[in-house]
């Protein structure tokens, strides 16, 4: 198990500086500026921002998400639908080209969202969700049943993962986030359980894979319960299948319909016993902060609350393995 | 056991307050004992702004040894008695304002280092070479012979007076190691440069309230001593008042600071030895790093990110080693099969 950190843009030289400082073994490029060129990524592009991430002695793991405008069509079964699952296609190939060994993505149109934020002490800020106020529009003007929106899923996981693996880009799906069945006027199909055990039985392979993203699992309905489908016994089910690419470790305080985010240590999830499933079932990923609550006087990207998830995971990690994650001590 | 954050100066309410939103409920303040000392009062109002943020004051910190004033007090001479009841006036403000900890030091040189390190991505972490300092230190009292025994003399007279006063007012003091622990720097001997030291120093007066200031990172700097037994023993003695849970490479006569994970030490297993030898006090962070773009933070040395990744780590490995108990320990590796990712 190592530890990682993302980005949401490209080679910064500043953030990349920061995450070598932190130790950081697995860099995340989540929805990098790479231009579109006809509708898909182009190889001469990767290869930029693979050196540029390489250039600080860091290893570019994953890329988290293209534009969304390029396969808004394919997720959500829109007219555009071949034009875009065949460009995306072009797009994992040209990503396994660039020697980068994985592409995580949401399946979810709209995109993320949240509806406010809420003190979780002190003035520090999480973000949060509540069903009440949901606001979202309708995003599509054409009919979607959510029969057709497996069968978009289907297609594109058939179609993908031999592509994948032929190209060697482990391909992982981030649940929607907020995990509700529907937004926006979209039938949603990875917001629980049952959605991601039917997403892995399309196709059995380690190249058709989870970002778990632990935030949006522990929001999922009954995540909080001791009920069979506790945010334990997920990660269990899938990290013992060999289906976890990586993990977005974060905490919440509640489930859909309404939930905020908190610091790791203070929400719903016991961080310490998430951990030790991890360890247990064979986890061989890595782990990385993600939405770190606001503080007093932190930078926008968050710096400070970064370095404090950062440094609270590498503890995890080394101390429920009883390792180093540098080869020290041994 | 938790973690603790040491401020200079007045603590701002922007520290306190970015100390209760991360959850380090324990404060440490730099200052106690010495020439420019606090008045009762005014470690009342200290204690008091720090607990209007939902934060304890646990612990002063600082030493007089430094400061030539006190010069008679440390080596012994004319002035011994009337500073040492100066300063036992100021020990019973402190006791009587509140204050339950107080850290010192017998280091007339203060701490000291040589050149830096480059560690991780860049950072800069303080290091020390025996050799660097005494090609440039001149003698520090160069009409003076100063020996050992007599120091060792000037500290058990000092011992005798204090722990009595600080048992009567509730403040348990201790002090921290030499660091760099060396045998003499500037012609002056570095007293608590040992294990054997310490020992000697809890036997002087078999009192809680005659303690150490356990600076993890200056007892690993020690030539030889294993940092595990030292933490065992002090701490089932109930001699450690509190730790700075820092990391180095290397002992004296050379070494350097690190992160708190990349150092020699495994700072695991340190921390299950402190929970097993039934240790219950505080972590700080203590120096951390000077990294690149950081900004400064109003304690010891290094910025926020790299105090708060340290005090990430903190809060993580307490968490960690006490929850293992219900499972009997940490996760078995050796019997677990890996995955493929």
């Amino acid at each position: 198990m190592r530890i990682g950190m993302g980005l949401n843009s490209s080679a910064n030289r500043e953030a990349l500086r920061f995450m070598a400082q932190l130790g950081v073994q697995d860099v995340v490029l989540n929805t990098p500026p790479v231009p579109v060129k006809n509708g898909k990524w182009e190889l001469t592009d990767l290869i930029v921002l693979k050196n540029g991430v390489e250039d600080w002695g860091l290893k570019l793991t994953a890329i988290e998400n293209t534009q969304i405008d390029m396969r808004h069509h394919m997720i959500a079964g829109g007219p555009r639908f071949d034009e875009q699952l065949e460009n995306m296609l072009e797009t994992i190939k040209t990503i396994g080209n660039a020697g980068i060994p994985m592409y995580t993505m949401s399946w979810r149109y709209p995109r993320f969202y949240r509806t406010g934020h809420v003190d979780i002490g002190w003035g520090a800020m999480g973000t949060a969700y509540d069903a009440e106020v949901e606001h979202w529009p309708n995003v599509i003007d054409w009919d979607l049943s959510l029969d057709r929106a497996w069968e978009c899923l289907e297609k594109w996981v058939k179609e993908a993962t031999p592509v994948a693996e032929k190209y060697g880009v482990k391909l992982g799906l981030h649940p929607v986030d907020p995990p509700m069945p529907e937004v926006g006027g979209v039938p949603q199909l990875l917001h629980n359980f049952a959605g991601y055990k039917r997403l892995i039985d399309i196709v059995d392979s380690p190249y058709n894979s989870i970002l778990l993203c632990q935030g949006s699992f522990s929001q999922m309905a009954g995540a909080d319960h001791d009920n069979g489908e506790s945010i334990y016994d997920m990660i269990e089910y899938f990290v013992k299948r060999e289906r976890v690419l990586y993990v977005h470790f974060r905490n919440v305080e509640g489930t859909v319909p309404k939930f905020h985010e908190t610091f790791l240590n203070k929400g719903h999830v016991d961080m310490y016993k998430a951990m030790r499933i991890y360890a247990e079932n064979g986890f061989d990923g890595f782990f990385m902060d993600d939405h770190v609550p606001m503080t007093k006087g932190d930078t926008v990207w968050g710096h400070r609350a970064k370095a404090y998830a950062n440094g609270y995971i590498q503890s995890l990690i080394e101390t429920v393995t009883d390792t180093s994650l540098y080869g020290l001590h041994k | 056991m938790e973690p603790m954050v040491a401020l200079r100066g007045t603590p701002t309410d922007e520290v306190l307050q970015i100390a209760a939103q991360y959850g380090i409920e324990n404060i440490l303040v730099y200052g106690g004992l010495g020439a420019a000392h606090m008045k009762y009062q005014e470690y009342v109002a200290l204690r008091m702004k720090i607990e209007s943020y939902g934060l304890k004051l646990a612990a002063i910190e600082g030493g007089f040894s430094p400061q030539l004033e006190y010069h008679d007090v440390i080596f012994g001479g004319p002035l011994q008695d009337e500073l040492i009841e100066d300063l036992l006036v100021q020990v019973r403000d402190m006791g009587r304002a509140g204050i339950p900890v107080y850290g010192y030091n017998w280091m007339p040189n203060s701490w000291g280092r040589a050149q830096a390190t480059i560690v991780r991505g860049g950072a800069l972490g303080t290091g020390y070479d025996y050799d660097w300092e005494n090609s440039r230190r001149p003698a520090t009292f160069p009409d003076e012979k100063i020996t050992e025994d007599q120091m060792w003399d000037a500290l058990e007279y000092w011992i005798k007076a204090v722990t009595p006063v600080a048992e009567e007012v509730g403040m348990r003091c201790g002090i921290h190691p030499e660091d760099p622990p060396v045998p003499q720097r500037g012609g002056v001997p570095g007293l608590f440069r040992s294990f054997a030291a310490f020992k000697r120093l809890v036997e002087i007066v078999d009192s809680d309230y005659n303690a150490i200031e356990f600076c993890q990172g200056t007892f690993s700097e020690m030539p030889g001593e294993d940092i595990y037994e030292m933490i065992e023993y002090f701490g089932s003695r109930n001699k450690i008042m509190y730790v700075h849970f820092r990391n180095v490479s290397g002992q004296a006569p050379s070494f350097n600071e690190e992160f708190i994970n990349t150092g020699y030490v495994n700072m695991k297993k340190a921390m299950r030895t402190y929970r097993d030898a039934g240790f219950r006090g505080s972590f700080i962070d203590d120096h951390c790093p000077l990294m690149v773009d950081d900004e400064d933070f109003p304690g010891n040395l290094g910025g926020y990110r790299s105090r708060l990744f340290a005090q990430g780590y903190i809060a993580g490995v307490i968490e960690s080693v006490k929850k293992e108990v219900e499972y009997g320990g940490p996760v078995d590796m050796s019997k677990v099969v890996k995955g493929a990712n």
